[in-house]
Formats: C-alpha cells, structure tokens, sequence
C-alpha cells in the first residue's frame, strides 16, 4: 500500500517557509516596523512547526489500521480538478477585464461559466448575461459614477 | 429572481428620480446651465468631451470636498462635464501615478497635494523616480496654512509662549497625521529653530489626532487652520498661534509664530490642479483661464470659507516657485525625518 | 437635553414632508440592496451617493445617507446568511451560523431574527443618539491609542473560540491575518512594508477585496464542486418555517439583542472602531453568556441575532461623536462627515443650537429608517430568500461578476480585483485543508489597530510604558477581561474535568 502523507505536513512546511522568507525581508526595516513583523513572524513559525507535527500524527493514523476511523479528507488536487476549471476561467476573466474592458470581459465570462456549469439554455444563458450587464450599467456606471477600465471594446 | 430584480428597478427609480428633484426643487439655475452649456460650444475647439478630474482620496475627503464644490463652476467656464474620480492609496500616489500616466490630451487632470506629494518621494523608501517637476501645473486651489492649539482648558498654556517655554525644557506630544506629513514637518521645524522638544504622536488623519487632544491624552494640536478654526469657535480648544507669514482671516486675534519673534516658521497643506506631462500650451492656457475665473466664483469662495478654507489661486511661475519652496522646505529637514 | 414641543412641531413637518419620506425610502431600500451586494459595504453606498445629495435638501439628502448607513449594514447579512457572501465586513461573524441555518433550510427564519435585530439594534442606537449623544461623546474621548492596543487584543482573544475544529489552525489563521495586515506603510516611520515595490500595497490590503475573496469568491469555488453531483437539490429544495420567529424564540433571544446592542452603540462611539468590530464584539459576548456555547457556529438563532443586533446599534453609535465633536465613530461616518460638511452644517454644538431643526429631523429620520427596515426587511424576506432557489449555475457568475464589481469601485482600481481573486484562492485552499476565513477577517482588521495603538502608546508614555496602562483606569479593566478570556476557557475545562472525575468516582 502507497504511504500517505496528510496534507497538514506540506502546510506546515509551507507555514515555515513564508515565515522564513517574510522574516528575511525584515532586515531592511527600520527597527520600529521591524518590531511587530518579527514577533507575528515567529508564533507563525511556531505554528507552523504544531500544524507539520499535526500533521506527521494524522498521516501515522492513516498508515495505521485505524485510518477509517478518521473523519477528515485528505486534500489532493485530483479530487478538485474542477473547481481549479473554474478558478481558471476567473482568472482569465480577470485577466481580459484590463484588456478586452468590463462590459465584454463580463459577457464573455458568463458565457463561458455557464457553459462550463453544463448550461445548453441559450435562452437562459442570454437573460443571465443581459440582466447582470444591464444592471450594473445601471447602478454602477449611471446611479453611481464608477468609471470600469474601458479596454479595447466597451 | 424576477421579483428581485423588479425590487433593483423600482429602487434605482425612485433613486434617479429623486436625484433629478431634488436637483430641480433648489439649485435648478445651476445646474440646468451646466447641462445645456455644452450646445453652445463650438465642435472642434478644446474641450468637446466631459473631463476626468482624478481625486488621490476617498470621496467624501477634504480634498474631494472641496473639488466638488469648485468643479460646477469650472463647468460653466470650459461647457463640459468634470467628473470626480476617486483614487485613493498609497499616500495620495495611486492617483497621482496614474494622472502622470495618463494621456496628455488634456480630459485627464487631477489635484495634487503637497507637502504630502513631495514626502511621497523625497521619502528614500519609497523608491519613487516621479517629482513634482513631473506634472503640468494648472494653479492652486487650497492653501491651508498651520495653527498650534491646546485644548480649551489646559491651564499649562496661556500663550503661545508659555507652551514654547514648557517644550523647551519639557517633551510635549504633538499630533501628527503620519510621518513626513505636513503637521509633523511643523513640529520639527519649531524643534529646529526654536529648540523646543515636541514628540509627534503619528496617527491616521486628523480626527484622531483631535480626539487624542480633546480626550486630554496628547498636549498640542498641530493642524491646519481649517481643522481647527471650529473647535476653536466652540470653545473645546484655543488657537495658541499660526504658522503663515500674516494673519488669518478666519482667526484674526490668533498672532503668527513670526511676530511673536519665533522666526519665519510657515506651515501649510495646499492643493492645486495638475495635468499629465507634455500637455499642449493652449489647452493648457484653456484650463488655467476656465479655472482662474471659476475661482472668484462668490458661491464657491463663500463655501469654503464656510469650511474654514483659504482659497488661493496661483498659476505659472508663481505657483511653481511655490511649489519648489514647498519641495525645499521638505528637504531642509530631511536630516530629522532621518531620510 | 431639552426639546420644546415647537421644535418637535418643526421636526415632524420637515420629517413628514413628500422629498423627505421619499429619500427615507429609497435611502432604506437602496442600503438594503447595496449593502447585499458582496463588496458594496455600507462605507462605499455612502462615498458614492453624497454627490447624489449635493443637489437635495440638507434634511432629505442627510436622511437618506444615514438610512442608506443602517440599511446597508443589515443587507449585508442577506447575502451572508442565504448564500456565504457577507455584503459588508460587519456581517462576516452573521455567516457563520447564519449560512449553518439555511443549509438546513430555514434561511427563511435566520432572515426574520436578523431583521428584528438589526432593527431592535439600530432604533436602540437612535435613541441612544437622540438623547443620551453628550455624555456618550465623552465616554468616546476617554479612549486613546493604550486603550485601543488592549481592545485590539482582547478582540484577538475571540479567535480561540471562534472556529470549530483544529484550535492550531483557528489560531493559524488568526496569525495569517496578522500578516496581511503588515503589508502597507509604517504610519509611524513612514516605511512601506512588504509592498514589492507596488504603490497600491502602500496603502495595505483593503479589508473589502480581501473579505469577499475569502468568503465569496471560495464559495463559489466550493460551490463548483458540487457539479455534477446530483445530491445538490436537497440542500436547497426546503424552504420551510416563517419569517417571525415564535414568541418563546423571540424571548431566548431577546437578552442576547439588548446586550448586544448596548455593546454595539458602544463600539460605535469609540473612534476607529466601526461595525466590523461591533458585530463580532456581539457575537463572541453572546457565545460567552450563552448557556450552550457548542452551539455556535453550528447555526443557532443567537448567533445570528447577536452579531446583528450589534452591527446595527454601532450606526447610531457612530453618529454620535460625529455629530457631537465632529470626530466619525467608524469609516462610514468618516465619509459621511464630507456630506455634512459639502450641507454647511460643521459637526459641533452648532448642530443641536442653530441647525437643530435639520439635526433633529435627520436623527428623527434615522430611528424611522430602522423601523422601515424592519417592516421592508419582514415583507420582503419571504421572496429574498428565493435567492437560495436560484441554481449555482446562474447564482455563481452572478456572485462572480459583482465580486468583481465590488472589489473595483472601492478605490476604482483594478488592482484590488486582483487582491480578491488572491484571497479567493487562499480563501479556497484554507477551507478545503480545515483553516477557516473568519479569524483572517478579524486579525486583518485588529491587527494594525494594535500594532499602531502600541506604538502610539509607547511615544505617550514618554518612556514608562507600563506605568502609563496601569496609571489608565480603562486600561486596567480591558487588562483583566483580557485575562479573563484567556484564563476562563482553561479554569473552566479544568472544573469540567473536576467535576467529570468526581461523577466518576462517585459512580
């Protein structure tokens, strides 16, 4: 049987490292900013050591015969492909928001996250994307003077 | 969902309309003006579209204010719209790096307030290569000199020489609305040349600076003329002095550091109109004539100094040696800012 | 404080005129609808309508900020409680049983004590204002940067006993809020710290990117997952109960809303802490008088009314020292300060002498906007919380979209979209590993007000720092709640063991 490794003991890895990394920057402040970073950076770290042995138990339960008793699911990116899906379509949607301007950045976005959500309703799809567009235009853009990035399109 | 939406609908109605009536029950000549203006105007001269005036602070701000209040009538002089933007962060800088960024064509200006443009990048750490040579200069708006108060019943202090006589053999907290701010440069600057020994209390804006005061838990109010001229009035603090070269006229029995034989020690916060670099002198001469008259505007001058605020106008030369005295001023005490 | 029945007369005229109600409406509904937009917090509804009122009347544009401040407030828990998106930072503590509570189906009755509270709450705090303004703004001035660093601290202590689950990773995440809230420039030495050379960061992370990144934007990710799962209707199918909560419910919770309020006003008057402070004051002290504290975050009616009791009592608490000595209580009414002043009424004794009549009118119009908030709150609940019924298909681009939105128009920068989508997926990744979001909020919000009241304190205390605390009278109280809520948990777990062994033994 493959040894598992709770995801507790990366977190806590991780947790030391930034702690590490942030506390090394410290070097340039002034020592009165330095002050408050250096004593929040190291109870991180000591957390961050408590989650990693946490987490070095709870992967010993899971190796063991009692691993059913445990109630907590272990994190694995495999098991999340598609939400990471969706997050990717966000960031793209972000990206474009600079580029493409809001209003069609936005349309484009809830085209493709519906599509994505398995919607075939074109009809569905359309009222969505022209009653969100109409309504921030409206409360946004004429009720309360937001100027959204305008991009190579509207 | 359609009922949710219907609910949106209604409410933005009631809003717009709301909006529109109430603009037409009390000020209808003003704005009914700036709506139609725009027809007179011929196409193809400077400006054909609505202008952006971008704000480096949150709305509702004293500089957003007072923008808001002088606007309308640069709109009656240029015929179009000037719309407010609000760009606040980093310091005033967020607003200020985009204004620099933007197009020099003339639709994007914005105001710019110093000494807190110049802290922003005589401050070594901030790592900035921008100053204030940067900018096309429009003119001044605002010029907010600064005032020493104590709260109303603090026996300490009496006079202004008492409390300098007290600083000098004692620490006396000031307050400051952060560091390299244009209160704390005032403290320092009396330190300097006075030999007193105020310690800055940095906080955030001057709220909190005047609550600390009031509350008794910081000895000196270092401000502005317009933040303290109402407590003054409602008798929770007494103006000690000012720190111009002349009196004020919201406070014309407060005297000036200088004639009570303290030096020349001027304090103030100004904020004027700039535009992006390399924008063209004729529209740029537009911008200056629009805003000089807008200035004299009796509704205009008469609010602000509602608010306890001196408007100053300057443009060309005479705004930029104000500027380069502002920079200068910043520079002299770097050694105490210990930049 | 003396009103004479003439200015009484004066007041219900102005009040009771056909421009005045009309702003009183669409000032309570528009609130309501911005403030359960997830992003739209009741400090940007304000910022962005003041020009809207530069045209009005002072009454009606005044009343109709100050309604749109406590309806706002109480719509950001619409969206908290239906589905996991606090509309403003002061209901990020109502999610957390509030969203338990309609995944069991009875959103719609989460919906009903969150209205009556926040109604109770907010006309409490109006009449707080109304009468009791002078002396309350004096309490106010009595606090300063040490008494600040301490209730920093003590709001500190409420992430022990704010998660279920791994204490470790509730405090951890407490922690990692701290860090965030390190980013940004030193105010005291001018230095800007873990900016990576962008001007946006000198400034910090903004609370409202960050909160809607952390609850909503996850949320939608978590939502996502469900895809493809068939199971997904059963959650959502039962809308079951009424909006009222039943007599005997209403009694149960009746104790937590008073106090809570009277906690929240409280808040409120402090400068510099506002409803996002105040609501989860409220919460962590009703868990703590809470004869069942186990329940909490398990969606228990009190954890709902409490939190939201309280956001709205700051409201009125926050007018107070604005009104009174012209200092705003929280950021809301820091922005509201410019709508007064762009009125030419400066905040000071002027206000209730020569202004009375607009003062009092608009104070008049602030308690009735509660009360409309109520009565629109308790009408139109039953079809708000069809909001769940909407499928996670179209809901989620929705919530996406105006995440989006809301992030872009607090500062009109786009930077801050990519501060929320940052928090999102940390968000994200923090719920599905057993962190939880709300101690981020907390700590990001506590944090520099402790680290800028102990450094202020230090340079007040010229040098005796613990002599100027204990010299504080304020200070030695915060001190010992401080003890109390580290020390109590143990000295309570301890007695149960005690007490356990002796049963034991008995048997």
């Amino acid at each position: 049987m493959k040894r598992i490794i709770h995801h507790d003991v990366y977190i806590g890895i991780f947790m030391l490292l930034i702690s590490l990394f942030l506390y090394s920057m410290t070097g340039d402040m002034p020592e009165g900013s330095a002050f408050f970073p250096k004593i929040i950076l190291t109870i991180f770290a000591f957390f961050g050591v408590l989650v990693f042995i946490q987490g070095v138990r709870k992967s010993k339960v899971y190796n063991s015969e009692n691993a059913k008793k445990m109630e907590e699911e272990i994190f694995s990116f495999l098991k999340i492909k598609t939400p990471m899906a969706a997050l990717l379509i966000v960031l793209v949607y972000v990206a474009l928001l600079k580029i493409l301007g809001f209003f069609s950045a936005t349309s484009l976005f809830i085209i493709a996250f519906m599509y994505f959500y398995q919607v075939r309703s074109i009809k569905k799809i359309i009222l969505t994307l022209i009653g969100v567009n109409v309504f921030v235009y409206l409360l946004f853009v004429l009720q309360l003077n937001v100027a959204f990035p305008k991009g190579l399109l509207f | 969902m359609k009922k949710i939406i219907a609910l949106l609908v209604i409410c933005l109605f009631a809003l717009s309309i709301l909006a529109g009536c109430g603009a037409g029950t009390n000020t209808p000549a003003e704005k009914d003006e700036s709506k139609e203006a725009p027809k007179e105007i011929k196409k193809e001269e400077y400006p054909k579209k609505g202008i952006t005036v971008i704000v480096s602070y949150s709305a509702g701000g004293g500089t957003d204010t007072g923008a808001r209040i002088l606007l309308p009538h640069v709109e009656k002089e240029l015929g179009v719209p000037l719309t407010v933007v609000n760009k606040p962060g980093g310091g005033g800088w967020v607003g200020w790096n985009e204004l620099l960024n933007a197009e020099a064509d003339g639709y994007t200006i914005g105001y710019i307030n110093t000494p807190n443009l110049m802290t922003g990048y005589l401050n070594p750490a901030m790592k900035r290569d921008k100053t204030i040579d940067d900018f096309t200069l429009i003119g001044n708006h605002v010029l907010d000199y600064g005032a020493i108060a104590v709260k109303a019943d603090d026996d300490r202090f009496q006079t202004i020489d008492d409390l300098i006589e007290y600083a000098k053999k004692n620490e006396v907290t000031t307050t400051s609305t952060g560091m390299g701010s244009d209160d704390h440069i005032a403290a320092l600057k009396v330190n300097d040349s006075v030999g007193t020994k105020f310690v800055p209390v940095h906080g955030k804006g001057a709220s909190h600076g005047k609550a600390g005061v009031l509350g008794g838990h910081i000895d000196v109010f270092f401000a502005n003329v317009g933040e303290a001229t109402v407590p003054h009035k409602n008798g929770e603090m007494r103006v000690l002095a000012i720190m111009a070269p002349e009196r004020s006229k919201f406070l014309p029995d407060i005297p000036t550091l200088e004639e009570k034989g303290y030096g020349k020690i001027y304090s103030w916060s100004a904020r004027g109109l700039a535009a992006p670099p390399g924008l063209p002198q004729d529209k740029l001469d537009k911008l200056i004539a629009a805003f000089e008259k807008a200035m004299d505007a009796p509704e205009h001058v008469k609010k602000m100094e509602d608010m306890g605020l001196l408007v100053k106008w300057m443009k060309g030369e005479e705004y930029k040696k104000f500027l380069k005295e502002d920079e200068a001023s910043v520079i002299k005490v770097r050694d105490l800012l210990g930049w | 404080m003396v009103i004479n029945p003439d200015l009484i007369l004066t007041v219900l005229t102005k009040l009771f005129s056909f421009e005045t109600l009309l702003a009183l409406f669409a000032g309570t509904l528009g609130g309501m609808i911005i403030g359960s937009l997830p992003g739209l917090s009741a400090t940007m509804g304000v910022a962005l309508l003041i020009p809207v009122t530069f045209g009005m009347d002072p009454v009606a544009g005044l009343t109709m900020l100050s309604a749109i401040y406590t309806s706002a407030v109480y719509g950001g828990s619409i969206s908290a409680i239906l589905i996991h998106t606090p509309g403003t930072p002061a209901s990020a503590a109502t999610a957390l049983d509030g969203y338990q509570m309609t995944l069991r189906g009875e959103g719609l009755k989460a919906m009903g004590i969150t209205t009556i509270s926040s109604m109770i709450g907010g006309f409490l705090s109006a009449v707080a204002l109304l009468f009791l303004a002078p002396p309350l703004s004096l309490i106010s001035l009595k606090f300063n940067a040490p008494e600040y660093f301490l209730i920093a601290i003590f709001g500190l202590t409420i992430i022990g006993s704010l998660t279920t689950g791994s204490i470790i990773k509730g405090l951890s995440a407490g922690v990692i809020g701290l860090i965030v809230g390190l980013i940004g420039t030193d105010i005291i030495t001018g230095f800007p710290r873990y900016t990576f050379g962008l001007t946006p960061l000198e400034s910090g992370i903004a609370l409202v990117p960050a909160m809607i990144g952390l609850f909503s934007l996850s949320q939608v990710l978590i939502q996502v997952e469900e895809l493809g799962k068939v199971d997904k209707e059963k959650v959502m199918a039962e809308l079951k109960g009424r909006v009222l909560p039943t007599w005997k419910e209403f009694k149960s919770i009746f104790i937590t809303i008073i106090r809570s309020s009277i906690l929240g006003i409280f808040v409120g008057i402090l400068p510099g802490a506002g409803g996002d402070i105040g609501s989860w004051v409220g919460y962590n002290e009703a868990k703590r008088f809470s004869k069942n504290p186990e329940k909490f975050g398990t969606g228990c009616i009190e954890g709902v009314a409490a939190p939201e009791a309280a956001n709205n009592a700051v409201t009125g608490g926050a007018l107070i020292p604005l009104l009174t000595l012209g200092i705003p209580g929280s950021s809301t009414t820091a922005v509201l300060l410019g709508g007064l002043i762009i009125q030419g009424l400066i905040p000071g004794r002027e206000l209730f002498t020569t202004h009375a009549k607009i003062t009092y009118t608009v104070i008049f119009g602030f308690m009735l906007a509660n009360i409309l908030m109520g009565i629109c709150g308790l009408l139109a609940a039953k079809h708000i919380v069809k909001v769940t019924k909407i499928p996670s298909a179209v809901l989620g681009p929705i919530i996406v979209v105006l995440s989006v939105v809301g992030s872009y128009a607090i500062n009109n920068n786009i930077f801050d979209v990519y501060v929320m989508v940052a928090f999102g997926i940390i968000g994200y990744f923090m719920r599905k590993t057993g962190f939880h979001p709300a101690p981020v909020v907390l700590a990001l919000i506590l944090g520099p007000m402790a680290e800028n009241g102990l450094k202020q304190s230090f340079v007040l205390s010229k040098g005796n720092l613990l002599g100027y605390f204990l010299g504080r009278p304020i200070c030695i109280v915060l001190i010992i709640l401080i003890v109390l809520a580290i020390a109590s948990p143990m000295i309570l777990s301890k007695l149960e063991q005690k007490r356990k062994r002796e049963v034991q033994a008995q048997a």
